[in-house]
């Protein structure tokens, strides 16, 4: 073996502070480069969309208890 | 932050980017991502008078994104990996044959550990938490983080074949500063 017990302990458990260095770097990499992405419009129509349907449903309870509250013949 | 005054729309819409790096990362599927997301901005919309203003949203979303993840997609993203699953077996011989290692060798390698493990590595190593926030997106106790993480960075090195003189490129480290 070349390699001295500390060492094979470290890499054992991923300690080796140098390779943890690398393996951040790559890894924010990966993820650094989909948050740059632009959203898709897929998500901000989703939003939209959610957002209507509230505004909507706000409409209608507004009315119902407009109903209810109004004169009742 | 400005959380607490934006109505709902804005709040969510500016967490998106997050939401996806996330997705991407945990289920190492673009369109499975996409999906993923889309169920948990619809969910969050639905629960969004029980989130508490104030605390911490991204958190709040990714706790809703990894529940959808791991009771509806980590089905689906099995059968997916069933069929990259050959691209997958290659890795461990093409790894490494040169001295540079490649990002795409390390999404793979990244895709090939447990879900839990990939989770945890990712909420503490990328999206920032510290080990009690990912505990507590992950319902599960800090020191359960702790050993998740520290094993996926023993898998991950031992299925890369990295040693400290790997060299991850120039263009990645001085990407990787801008993060």
């Amino acid at each position: 073996m070349s390699e001295g017990f500390n060492d094979a302990i470290k890499k054992k458990y991923g300690g080796d502070p140098q390779l943890q260095m690398q393996m951040g770097s790559l890894l924010r990499q990966v993820y650094g480069s989909i948050i740059a992405e632009p959203v898709p419009d897929r998500f901000s129509d989703l939003l939209d969309k959610l957002a209507h349907a509230a505004s909507i449903q706000g409409d209608r309870m507004r009315e119902s208890e407009a109903d209810q509250t109004g004169d009742t013949k | 932050m400005s959380e607490q005054s934006q109505d709902p729309k804005n709040a969510l819409l500016e967490q998106i980017p997050s939401l996806r790096a996330f997705a991407v990362s945990l289920s190492g599927n673009q369109d499975l991502a996409d999906d993923l997301v889309q169920d948990t901005l619809v969910k969050a919309w639905a629960a969004y008078s029980s989130f508490q203003q104030g605390t911490n949203l991204r958190a709040w979303l990714f706790t809703i994104l990894r529940n959808t993840y791991f009771s509806q997609y980590r089905k689906r993203r099995n059968e997916v990996q069933d069929v990259d699953g050959a691209a997958s077996a290659r890795l461990a011989s093409n790894a490494n044959q040169g001295d540079h290692l490649d990002v795409e060798d390390f999404r793979r390698a990244l895709a090939l550990l447990p879900d839990e493990q990939r989770e945890a590595l990712i909420l503490v190593g990328a999206s920032g938490f510290s080990y009690e926030e990912a505990a507590a997106v992950s319902k599960c106790a800090v020191g359960t983080i702790k050993s998740r993480v520290n094993r996926a960075r023993t898998k991950l090195i031992e299925m890369l074949d990295m040693d400290s003189s790997t060299d991850i490129g120039p263009d990645i480290q001085a990407r990787a500063h801008a993060f």
